[in-house]
């Protein structure tokens, strides 16, 4: 799952993608996917909402806190960061979008993203998108 | 003998504000109570996280 799934759940920014992400989150509650919630999307997460929408601490932490404890949802913490420094370049600066790439080609996961571009890029190494 | 001079006791940490959270919603695990919740306003200029990555240029 990538961050923008948790975000435009969280926020009210779009409802369509908001009702897209309730469904994912829904399925993995009734045990028909498992969702895999890397470490580092929670930090991007935490930073966005953090800085970008100014939400306090105590406002974001019980909303982290219940989307771990929701069942079908799975923190990942390991990473291979030889696959994310393939992925990773001049080219294409973005960080989270490199690390997702690399988690999900290394786990051969699905990807949940609403990024289009990122959902394109992921097909090309065969990274099938959630939507 | 001079007595030790008494250790000044840490400055306590202030009380955060209570925050209950929005209500829960019947038959569903406490996570979805969050949906919508976080009420963007005019002044939030970053809509998209995907604008967020590029103007930091990474993360």
């Amino acid at each position: 799952m990538d961050t923008n799934v948790l975000i435009s759940f969280a926020l009210d920014r779009d409802p369509k993608q908001q009702d897209l992400a309730e469904e994912l989150f829904l399925r993995a509650r009734n045990g028909e996917i498992v969702v895999a919630l890397p470490q580092f999307i929670i930090f991007e997460a935490i930073y966005a909402l953090r800085t970008f929408y100014n939400f306090l601490p105590h406002e974001i932490t019980p909303m982290i806190r219940e989307a771990f404890a929701l069942p079908g949802v799975t923190v990942i913490d390991d990473f291979d960061w030889a696959l994310f420094f393939d992925h990773w370049s001049d080219l294409r600066r973005a960080v989270g979008d490199a690390a997702v790439l690399a988690l999900a080609i290394d786990k051969h996961y699905v990807l949940a993203t609403f990024d289009r571009k990122l959902a394109n890029r992921a097909r090309t190494f065969g990274v099938a998108p959630y939507w | 003998m001079a007595k030790p001079k008494k250790k000044e006791e840490p400055e306590r940490k202030k009380e955060e504000p209570a925050f209950v959270g929005p209500p829960l919603r019947p038959g569903l695990p406490a996570f979805f109570r969050w949906k919508g919740y976080f009420k963007v306003g005019p002044g939030d200029v970053v809509k998209d996280i995907e604008k967020f990555r590029k103007r930091r240029g990474g993360m």
